[in-house]
């Protein structure tokens, strides 16, 4: 047993270990309730800086969830009126999504073909309902707008379910992920059918002729080009004919525009029949046509053709109870001799064609061009622009011719005459530049040009001598432009009183255009105080109806009547005639071109009224006319004098 | 080394030997604490040793079989005071195959400083696993006792063995287990 000392000293042992273990843990402790407390500091910050964070966040998630309602309600909004869009519109959407390998097509696009959404799928994916001449187009369009970003629009043919093919107009826009690569494409179809043959019909308005249902002008130049360069390239001859149907006029005039119409109807249908399948017909304009023959070999062959057009119109057609032939000028300009594009060969086919018209020859007539005409055009060409600038220049001139009266012996009427001198060809007859300036329509300026010198010298011949009467030519196409009156009422008001002196010489060729017009001008002239004398009678038409019609003052006869006089019997009784007539008409009458004593002799006795010719005076300038007219004064004294014994 | 397995270490000499034996090895032994322990702190495993190999002199017993005798009542006590890591065992193979990824995760939750062992866990089959030791101190021994005390808890008759080129070391010993299948699951 042990003893109690040693049980006391155990137990204290035990206290003792027990007690400094108690310590210990209480250090412990008290070192882990620091720990804790620190851990729980942090924890609190840690806390709040999460509540912070979760604050933070939420208040973002807030923001966000607005913005995605907000979105939202856009999207709801853009969506409604994308389905309202889709609703009303007309053409049908398409998708194909490249990564879900899926395609959407809207219930207006079955609907549209035809299809169910699984036809559609396939022949989508194969173009196979896509007519086959538009196939390629469509994938060329696709790959474009793949690899360059280029629009997706294709107009092309589809198959309907019907089995018709229909035309739509195919539009579609690619949308490229963030790996670059397409994600999608979308986009519509048009049923556009309609404005096609819209398109089609006014194409075909725009390019043929609604009467003989021939291509018109804009399709022939095209064609003409076409087949210029076509040429060219294949070393061909081609030949390029204009046509103009004679006296069409004259058809439309007398049985009406039905007539008219229907013979160039007529005249298409057969020349069309008549033509190849490489050669061209069109109508450009009014009773002028024009073909293109292709390959046309020789010349020799290239009239067999021409003679071949013209057999196939040689049959007359009836309209009502008359029958009607259609007489036809063909001018003829081969490619590559008489031009190397449209406009030299439409130009020269014209020269050839005013040829074949200017034949005395009745029918049809064919004028194959020529390189003189050609060179000749080309020269009045150049003349016509000298004209032009000589206008601009001032540099033509007048000449007088006086003629006598043959009752008194007065000089006092006067021609005035004028005059070119060309800086290189010299002096220039009326009869070669007038026509030119007839032609290029330089004969309105060139006419006010002289209207305005004239009447610049008449004031001063009046003052200085005893003068009745000044003439002026004045040529056809001027004297029925508006401009004519106006213009020369303004040069006579700065010249009040010369109205009276004047007289305007105008030829029968006035009246072949527009018989009412020239009256009413005629008529005005003479309210003005001018006298109107019609020149070269009766070398046109000589219409005795005219003459009444027109109320002219004076007729002058033309020169190849007074030449012949002397020796042509028929010359004498048809100049007597004509003279009588117009003096039963109170028409007084000018012999032109008189040259000796034994034509002066003859209208002496026919009683003609005035003389004009190189036999008294040939053309001369302002100062020998006065000279004349000076000593006309005297003679007309001397007159005066000797009839009073 | 945890305060707890010294108290424990103890507890268990004072209750097969009295508290004149604890008291007989505490001052034979003369560790640096002079006994003082307390669950919650932490001394050096070397004071352990000191203390059994004090126990071993004096019961003359080896050191290896007390580690194992301690090792065993240790289970039984670790589990009586955390039933919770048991909650979703359901033998005793599992819980050896959670030893590193799941008891000794939580046990480091709780004691930041503690030094662990390494076990790596090998499923043979049904009845046997292959479990490998590994530690900076030499515990092999105790580590068999709790194998024995798991063994024991569910019931399921462990054989230990050593591998034989491992018997001798007490920080790398790789263990092969055998149990007998429980009656009722063969019924």
């Amino acid at each position: 047993m042990p003893d109690l000392t040693s049980q006391i000293a155990l137990l204290n042992r035990r206290v003792q270990r027990e007690r400094s273990a108690r310590i210990k843990s209480e250090e412990i402790l008290n070192q882990k309730s620091l720990e804790l407390y620190q851990a729980n500091i942090e924890l609190q910050k840690v806390n709040k800086m999460l509540d912070d964070r979760v604050q933070e966040r939420t208040q973002q998630l807030e923001q966000e969830k607005l913005k995605a309602e907000q979105q939202a309600a856009i999207n709801k909004k853009a969506k409604e009126r994308f389905q309202l869009a889709m609703l009303g519109s007309t053409s049908g959407i398409w998708e194909k999504n490249i990564a879900e390998d899926s395609w959407y097509f809207s219930e207006k696009l079955c609907e549209m073909l035809g299809y169910e959404h699984q036809q559609l799928e396939i022949s989508f994916a194969d173009l196979s309902l896509v007519h086959p001449a538009e196939k390629d187009r469509i994938k060329h369009a696709l790959i474009s707008h793949i690899r360059h970003r280029e629009v997706f629009d294709v107009e092309c043919r589809i198959l309907t379910k019907p089995g018709v093919y229909k035309w739509f107009w195919l539009v579609g826009q690619a949308e490229w992920g963030s790996d670059k690569k397409i994600a999608r494409i979308a986009g519509s179809i048009s049923d556009i059918d309609d404005r096609k043959e819209s398109a089609k019909l006014i194409q075909k308005m725009a390019h043929y002729d609604h009467l003989t249902q021939v291509p018109n002008r804009v399709l022939f130049n095209q064609e003409l080009d076409k087949k210029v360069k076509q040429a060219q390239e294949q070393i061909k001859r081609l030949a390029v004919l204009l046509l103009d149907l004679n006296d069409f006029k004259l058809i439309n005039d007398t049985l009406g525009h039905g007539a008219g119409d229907m013979l160039l109807k007529h005249v298409a249908s057969k020349l069309r029949l008549t033509l190849g399948a490489s050669d061209l017909i069109a109508r450009l304009g009014g009773d002028e046509f024009a073909i293109v023959l292709w390959d046309i070999g020789s010349d020799q062959n290239l009239m067999a053709r021409c003679q071949n057009l013209l057999a196939s119109v040689k049959e007359p057609i009836k309209f009502k109870s008359n029958n009607m032939l259609a007489k036809i000028s063909i001018g003829i300009a081969t490619f590559p001799e008489h031009g190397g594009s449209r406009g030299d060969l439409l130009t020269n086919a014209d020269l050839a064609m005013y040829q074949a018209k200017k034949s005395k020859v009745k029918g049809s007539q064919v004028y194959l061009c020529e390189k003189q005409l050609i060179e000749r055009q080309e020269v009045r060409s150049r003349i016509a622009a000298d004209i032009y600038t000589a206008i601009k220049n001032k540099e033509f001139y007048m000449r007088f011719q006086p003629f006598v009266e043959l009752q008194t012996g007065k000089h006092n009427m006067v021609e005035s005459l004028v005059r070119w001198k060309h800086s290189v060809m010299g002096e220039m007859s009326p009869a070669d530049f007038i026509p030119i300036a007839e032609e290029s329509g330089l004969i309105i300026e060139l006419g006010e040009l002289i209207i305005e010198m004239v009447i610049e010298m008449i004031q001063k011949l009046v003052n200085a001598s005893c003068m009745k009467r000044l003439s002026i030519n004045i040529s056809a196409p001027h004297f029925l432009s508006p401009s004519f009156l106006t213009v020369l009422k303004t040069q006579l008001e700065h010249y009040p009183l010369t109205a009276d002196y004047l007289c305007i010489e105008i030829t029968e060729s006035v009246l072949l255009d527009n018989v009412e017009l020239a009256r009413n001008v005629i008529k005005e002239l003479h309210d003005m105080g001018l006298k109107v004398s019609l020149d070269d009678f009766g070398t046109g038409y000589s219409s005795l109806n005219y003459l009444q019609l027109l109320a002219v003052d004076f007729i002058k006869l033309d020169r190849s009547f007074i030449a012949d006089i002397d020796t042509s019997k028929d010359r004498r009784i048809i100049t007597e005639s004509i003279i009588k007539l117009a003096h039963s008409l109170n028409l007084e009458v000018v012999a032109e071109g008189v040259e000796n004593s034994n034509q002066l002799d003859y209208l002496l006795d026919y009683q003609c009224n005035y003389i004009q010719g190189n036999y008294f005076y040939s053309p001369m300038n302002i100062d020998q006319l006065m000279e004349v007219l000076e000593d006309s004064k005297y003679m007309q004294q001397w007159h005066k004098e000797y009839s009073n014994e | 080394m945890l305060g707890k397995i010294f108290t424990e270490f103890l507890d268990l000499v004072e209750e097969q030997f009295g508290y004149e034996m604890v008291d007989k090895i505490l001052i034979e032994s003369n560790v640096p604490s002079q006994g003082s322990y307390t669950a919650v702190g932490a001394y050096s495993h070397e004071e352990l040793f000191a203390l059994v190999i004090k126990l071993s002199e004096s019961v003359n017993v080896p050191t290896k079989e007390l580690m194992l005798i301690f090792g065993q009542v240790m289970f039984k006590r670790l589990v009586s005071g955390h039933p919770e890591i048991l909650n979703a065992i359901d033998d005793s193979f599992e819980l050896l195959s959670h030893i590193d990824d799941y008891i000794h995760v939580e046990v480091l939750k709780l004691y930041p400083n503690a030094q662990l062992p390494k076990f790596s866990f090998n499923r043979i089959s049904d009845t046997e696993v292959v479990l490998t030791y590994q530690s900076s101190r030499p515990l092999a021994s105790f580590a068999q006792g709790l194998l024995m005390g798991c063994g024991e808890y569910f019931n399921e008759g462990f054989s230990i063995r050593r591998e034989p080129q491992t018997s001798d070391s007490e920080t790398d010993v790789v263990f092969v287990i055998n149990r007998a299948m429980k009656e009722c699951e063969h019924a």
